[in-house]
């Protein structure tokens, strides 16, 4: 047989293979694909602004957020972020400038699973 | 769907340009119209020729002080292929010639029938394991591909140098920048050129795609070496078949093979390619008594100095084993044995290209590991304790037992062979693998024998190559003479119920090794929310003077300083734990303290010296200690992620 044809079927092999691994990195790749997370980061790391925004790659789309000082809640709501989204929340800086309280804490669930991040304030 | 095909057809047009392209035209160049090599060797050595020739082009471009863009590298292989070319047609009057490598490039149905379905078997099987770690996440290659990328967006050849953690008066400083001797520019210049062409980012398929073709390369260097070995035995072809198959579908995952692709063990990878290769021209140059053979090997030897030092290195003992053996080996015609090899020496494709590689080493570029003087570094005794040997044990599941047993018995026949033909010729193929394997051995088992010191396990897996050779030398001579002399030892009605017996073993044992390796490794969700979390911080540069994380806990954390490109260890890391115990890698522990226990009178000095204001750390490992102290705030939180800054106080 001539080593052309195996020539051949090796290059073939070769390029189907690298194919389906490409096409499978991709997809491992996709914040989505077969995942299930969300996160919540604040936009401003180093000021004291508190806007932050969750990015959702979950199934869950009803989230909830409370801002804490302390112990005490200073506001929470309820939103919806479809899969694939994210939201942006703005605080306005004027509501939360004469607390007494140094740690704002925002707390995210979606109903089953909790995060938080904060800031401890001067 | 269409950027994705569009993404696939650069890639693939690019591997064609940089890794077949000069390597064919070279060959053209050099051998002209002569049927040297068969149409499988011709693809084997334009693909690992094409490393080598990339590498030298690049450097000689970097030097010329050109900046590696897409053009400047495209214009410059069109340019080589020019001239390559014009040197064929100059070439090609001279009249054909037809050599063995006919003969030796013709197989029967039955035979490629066989070297398909052990060439399709393997790459299944590659692929299956590689299915779930082509996502980049290996500490390796997360390394190696900052350095391509370095490569890529300065379009100059990078200084292999980072900045460590140093005391100074009391006090820790990120010290000034220091060469680095681990790293070799053969190893990253293919990726950049790829990519540069391709245009093709780094945390994506194409690193470890790229390594898979050179491994499967690798493998079918094994081939045509065995091929050349052998070539005066009627079983020449079905012991290269034997070897394919020992070398490729059975063990396929363990290292050297698959874990090294995915793993990003980019020189050893490169290195098990051009080493067989190397060996394969010698042979036909000393057997041929060709200068141009000599001429190509020389330049694959080179080629592996500047792609992997450890194969360099093996590669010149191998070399002087093998002069001395087959000077021993002919001691009674040293004088005209000598003379042939001093004609092929001082012929002018070998002196020419003496000259160039010396000028070459001296004025365009000299490997980092010669100009750090890190040859010092593996000469001596062993003092890390991976260097100081493997038990016997040990070396056999690295190389695999079947592959052991029957390479014992390969290199004793073929011992018996030699020591009976000794005054008649030169066994080349005898005295090369003889001394190929009894060093890999001796490093692996017997370091202080040699006085190295290198990591005995990442030797003893050289090992593997001569061995798949051995073996399938020694199993086609057991089965061959048994069925030949049948009665002698056992009786023939046996024989092929032994065969399928041995068979058995020798698949089982593979295919046990290989199931044992396929186990998954990074999640996909662990490794892009470490991304995601590199490229929150990266976004926001300005806000993090510098930045820490970890390297025990955190998936894929090598790849993070690829999101910063400001230095190697920019972030810098916790290591692993053993790092800071044996006294040698790690001479600091503020990176330990800092993430292990952020709140102690240490790691607040080493916070603020190194003005660190960024870490980023596995959530459910490491967030209880951040939590407990008032001096971070959690401005990042995902299912494995936190992020913390640490505010000026």
């Amino acid at each position: 047989m001539s080593t052309k044809k195996i020539i051949i079927i090796l290059i073939i092999s070769l390029l189907l293979s690298s194919i389906w691994l490409s096409y499978n990195e991709t997809r491992q790749a996709d914040l989505n694909y077969q995942k299930n997370w969300w996160v919540v980061y604040f936009e401003n790391p180093s000021g004291s602004s508190l806007n932050f925004t969750i990015e959702n790659h979950s199934k869950e789309t009803a989230f909830n957020y409370k801002i804490m000082g302390d112990e005490n809640i200073l506001e929470e709501k309820n939103i919806s972020i479809k899969n694939n989204r994210q939201q942006k929340i703005n605080i306005d800086p004027v509501a939360f400038e004469n607390i007494p309280e140094r740690k704002i804490t925002i707390i995210i669930t979606d109903g089953n699973n909790k995060k938080e991040i904060y800031k401890i304030l001067n | 769907m269409f950027s994705f095909i569009q993404e696939q057809l650069a890639f693939y047009l690019s591997v064609g340009i940089v890794l077949f392209l000069p390597g064919y035209v070279f060959l053209l160049a050099v051998f002209g119209k002569k049927k040297i090599f068969g149409n499988i060797k011709k693809l084997i050595i334009s693909f690992a020729g094409s490393i080598i020739l990339i590498d030298f082009l690049m450097l000689l471009l970097g030097k010329a002080g050109i900046s590696f863009t897409r053009f400047s590298i495209l214009a410059t292989i069109g340019l080589f292929t020019a001239v390559c070319l014009a040197i064929y047609c100059f070439r090609k009057k001279q009249s054909e010639d037809e050599t063995q490598e006919n003969k030796l490039d013709k197989f029967s149905k039955n035979q490629a029938v066989a070297i398909i379905a052990i060439v399709v078997l393997t790459i299944l099987i590659k692929t299956f394991y590689l299915t779930d770690t082509i996502l980049p996440s290996s500490t390796d290659l997360g390394h190696h591909m900052y350095w391509s990328k370095m490569i890529s967006e300065t379009g100059k050849i990078p200084d292999y140098v980072q900045k460590d953690i140093v005391s100074q008066d009391g006090n820790f400083i990120i010290g000034s920048a220091k060469p680095i001797s681990d790293f070799i520019i053969g190893e990253h210049l293919i990726f950049s050129a790829i990519s540069l062409i391709s245009g093709i980012g780094y945390i994506s398929y194409f690193p470890v795609i790229v390594l898979y073709l050179i491994n499967i390369f690798g493998i079918l260097g094994i081939f045509i070496l065995a091929l050349r070995l052998f070539e005066k035995s009627r079983h020449s072809k079905n012991i290269a078949i034997l070897s394919l198959f020992l070398i490729g579908p059975i063990f396929a995952i363990a290292p050297p093979q698959s874990k090294y692709t995915g793993g990003g063990v980019i020189g050893n990878t490169i290195g098990n390619l051009l080493l067989p290769l190397t060996f394969y021209f010698y042979v036909r140059a000393f057997r041929e008594k060709n200068a141009f053979f000599l001429f190509v090997g020389l330049l694959f030897s080179m080629g592996l100095f500047y792609t992997h030092h450890l194969t360099a290195l093996l590669f010149l003992m191998v070399f002087a084993l093998t002069v001395v053996f087959s000077l021993l080996n002919n001691f009674k015609d040293i004088k005209n044995l000598v003379v042939s090899w001093l004609k092929m020496i001082f012929s002018a494709p070998v002196i020419s290209f003496l000259v160039f590689a010396g000028l070459f080493a001296l004025f365009v570029y000299t490997p980092t590991y010669l100009q750090n003087q890190a040859v010092s570094t593996v000469i001596g005794e062993a003092v890390k304790q991976e260097h100081q040997g493997l038990t016997l044990t040990q070396f056999k599941f690295t190389v695999g037992e079947p592959r052991l047993a029957f390479g014992i018995i390969g290199i004793i026949i073929l011992g018996i062979i030699f020591w009976k033909h000794r005054k008649n010729q030169i066994e080349y193929h005898f005295i090369i693998l003889f001394s190929w394997i009894l060093l890999i051995a001796l490093i692996a088992l017997k370091p202080d024998l040699v006085g190295v010191s290198i990591p005995s396990a990442r030797i003893a897996n050289y090992g593997v190559y001569p061995l798949s050779i051995l073996a399938a030398f020694g199993f086609m001579y057991v089965f061959s003479r048994l069925k030949n002399d049948g009665g002698l030892f056992i009786k023939k009605s046996l024989l092929f119920p032994a065969l399928i017996l041995v068979s058995t073993f020798v698949i089982f044992s593979g295919s046990y090794d290989n199931a044992q390796n396929a186990k998954k490794t990074a999640d996909p969700q662990k490794v892009v929310e470490t991304f995601h979390a590199s490229q929150y911080a990266s976004a926001r540069k300005d806000q993090f003077q510098q930045i820490l994380h970890d390297h025990i806990y955190l998936t894929a954390d090598s790849w993070i300083k690829l999101f910063f490109m400001r230095d190697y260890n920019f972030p810098i890391y916790r290591a692993n734990l053993d790092r800071y115990e044996n006294g040698i890698d790690r001479k600091e522990t503020c990176t330990l303290s800092m993430i292990s226990n952020p709140d102690s009178p240490e790691s607040i000095k080493c916070f603020e010296n190194l003005k660190i204001n960024g870490i980023i750390v596995n959530k459910k490992i490491d967030e209880p200690q951040f939590r407990k102290t008032e001096n971070f705030w959690q401005i990042y939180s995902s299912e494995d992620v936190n992020i913390y800054y640490r505010p000026q106080l």
